[in-house]
């Protein structure tokens, strides 16, 4: 779990995604995400992943790691299919044994709810692997400008986002050595049942916690010293510019996404 | 305009749970000089660095940059943190952007300067550190070396007059200790003033001019390193003395006399140097 937490992490390259505008590929991970929750068929959701799948092998991200990166959500997918199966209501699989417990209608919502996390972690986490936390910073300070008339601090909010983004896999990487470190605890930590491997992780996150206060105090004296907050505005080094490869990309996401959702309802009619 | 470019008068500093950090310290640093600043873990040194910058200040007592007590305003804070850069020990803590040249633009950015200045500041202070090659790299990618000379040209890019640097050898091998100290070097022929904290006793003793030591939050020594890291309390203080200052003292007992121009050697190249010379002048005839 700990592997996949630290595979979201930015990739550099130089393919189309990687040269999109951040604020395009923020509007095109929330119109992504909408789309995800609003198709209704299994079948848009496969094409949808499928094709998450290769631009993320295009944007350099091989199919293990996209696959690696999934491995969060699997606990978080079982509980919700769980959920479905055996209280969906409606007819049973079938009329006698086990099958008799699970709901026909839960199978299906099951499926889907199973497919819509995947499409959605592995869309979205494009966004991470193409965007460096910097540009991700400017794009989403730009794109929260507006709320500034009402003295939100959004500046600081981006830099914060772009902060725990960035320090994701650090925190990752420093609760690995902890692991090592205590292979007794890590024992205890993957075996028993799910109250004593919670009660195991207590020597973990104490440790990772204090860390991350520590780093973070660090980090907060360290921006200071480099003059952080001293101006009203900071300026940029590479100021955002939409270009061509946005007008394409953005062009090609929605035309797909809108034939898309043409395709689903068809489909769904049809069903 | 005085010679000294900081000053500290009496400064006090307690932390907010009430730990005395500094007591009563007054020091100066040269214009152009090289310090290091001495004392054992909890002396005081990262405190006494963080008054430098402004990020702390003092609870008693006044810090002058220049001849001009410290403005803690907003507008001041730019201007001291442009002219005094200061760098960390851990570079795992100051760097947070994915590419060198991102992480170094951090500080001029915000200083609000214009694109085209930052481009040429952040290239000019990787090219002083060695690292312009590296400027699209992953900062993720770099060794630990590379990594405190990134932490460097961070603070490069702002223009400091003066850089302070806490324990830069930490956790370095001898070969980017050399790589480090000629990027020193350099920046000092360039006119800068340079303070260092370190443990290393030889590394002071050879590279530095001046000498701060600190004990316990109070001033012990401030002097010439050449002259303070002789002196018995400091070396009680410090737990030893330069092993070439204890190789001089040792050769002077016998009778052998390593001075050359008046100067005895302070660094393990100058007294090889001397030896040889020495030996020489001995076989000569």
């Amino acid at each position: 779990m700990l592997n996949a937490l630290s595979h979201g992490r930015y990739i550099s390259g130089t393919s189309l995604l990687h040269r999109c505008d951040p604020r395009t590929k923020i509007i095109l991970a929330l119109i992504f995400s909408v789309i995800v929750y609003t198709v209704h068929t299994p079948q848009s959701l496969i094409l949808l992943l499928l094709c998450s799948f290769g631009i993320a092998q295009r944007a350099g991200r091989p199919l293990r790691h996209s696959l690696r990166g999934l491995k969060p959500i699997v606990y978080l997918a079982s509980i919700t299919a769980i959920t479905h199966l055996f209280f969906g209501g409606g007819p049973a699989l079938a009329e006698s044994g086990i099958l008799s417990f699970v709901s026909r209608d839960g199978a299906g919502r099951s499926l889907l709810m199973i497919l819509r996390l995947t499409v959605l972690i592995n869309g979205t986490s494009l966004l991470t692997v193409t965007t460096t936390p910097l540009t991700m910073m400017d794009g989403l300070q730009w794109l929260m400008k507006p709320l500034q008339r009402f003295g939100v601090p959004v500046g600081e909010i981006a830099m914060m986002m772009s902060l725990a983004l960035r320090f994701i896999p650090v925190i990752v990487e420093e609760a690995k050595q902890l692991l090592k470190n205590h292979a007794e605890i890590s024992r205890d930590f993957s075996n028993g049942t799910m109250l004593q491997r919670a009660r195991s992780c207590l020597p973990l996150v104490i440790p990772l916690f204090a860390g991350v206060v520590r780093r973070g105090d660090a980090l907060a004296t360290a921006m200071d010293a480099r003059c952080y907050g001293a101006c009203a505005e900071r300026t940029r080094m590479n100021p955002l510019r939409f270009s061509s490869v946005d007008i394409l990309c953005g062009g090609v996401v929605l035309a797909f996404l809108s034939l898309l959702m043409y395709i689903d309802c068809f489909l769904a009619g049809g069903a | 305009m005085t010679d000294a470019i900081l000053t500290l008068k009496n400064v006090a500093y307690r932390y907010p749970d009430g730990t005395p950090a500094l007591d009563n310290c007054s020091l100066t640093v040269r214009r152009g000089s090289r310090t290091a600043v001495l004392g054992t873990n909890g002396a005081g040194k990262t405190t006494l660095f963080l008054h430098l910058n402004g990020i702390l200040r003092p609870s008693a007592g006044q810090v002058l940059c220049g001849d001009n007590p410290l403005d803690y305003s907003r507008a001041g804070m730019r201007k001291l943190r442009s002219q005094v850069g200061l760098v960390f020990q851990n570079p795992d803590s100051q760097l947070f952007s994915a590419s060198v040249q991102e992480d170094v633009s951090f500080g001029p950015m915000n200083m609000g300067l214009e694109e085209r200045e930052v481009r040429t500041r952040v290239a000019e202070s990787l090219l002083a550190v060695g690292m312009a090659a590296s400027a699209d790299r992953p900062v993720h990618n770099l060794s630990y070396g590379q990594k405190k000379r990134v932490c460097i040209a961070g603070v490069l890019a702002m223009k400091p007059e003066i850089l302070v640097l806490d324990e830069p050898m930490a956790g370095l091998d001898a070969a980017m200790q050399q790589e480090l100290m000629s990027v020193l070097d350099q920046l000092h022929a360039a006119g800068m003033t340079i303070i260092i904290a370190t443990h290393d006793l030889d590394f002071a003793y050879g590279w530095a001019d001046d000498g701060i030591v600190m004990e316990a939050g109070r001033l012990l020594a401030q002097g010439a390193t050449t002259e303070i890291l002789l002196r018995d309390d400091v070396q009680m203080a410090l737990g030893g003395a330069p092993l070439i200052a204890e190789i001089n003292r040792r050769l002077l007992l016998i009778g052998i006399d390593l001075r050359d121009n008046g100067y005895l050697p302070r660094s393990k190249g100058e007294l090889l140097q001397a030896i040889t010379a020495q030996t020489r002048q001995e076989s000569t005839p």
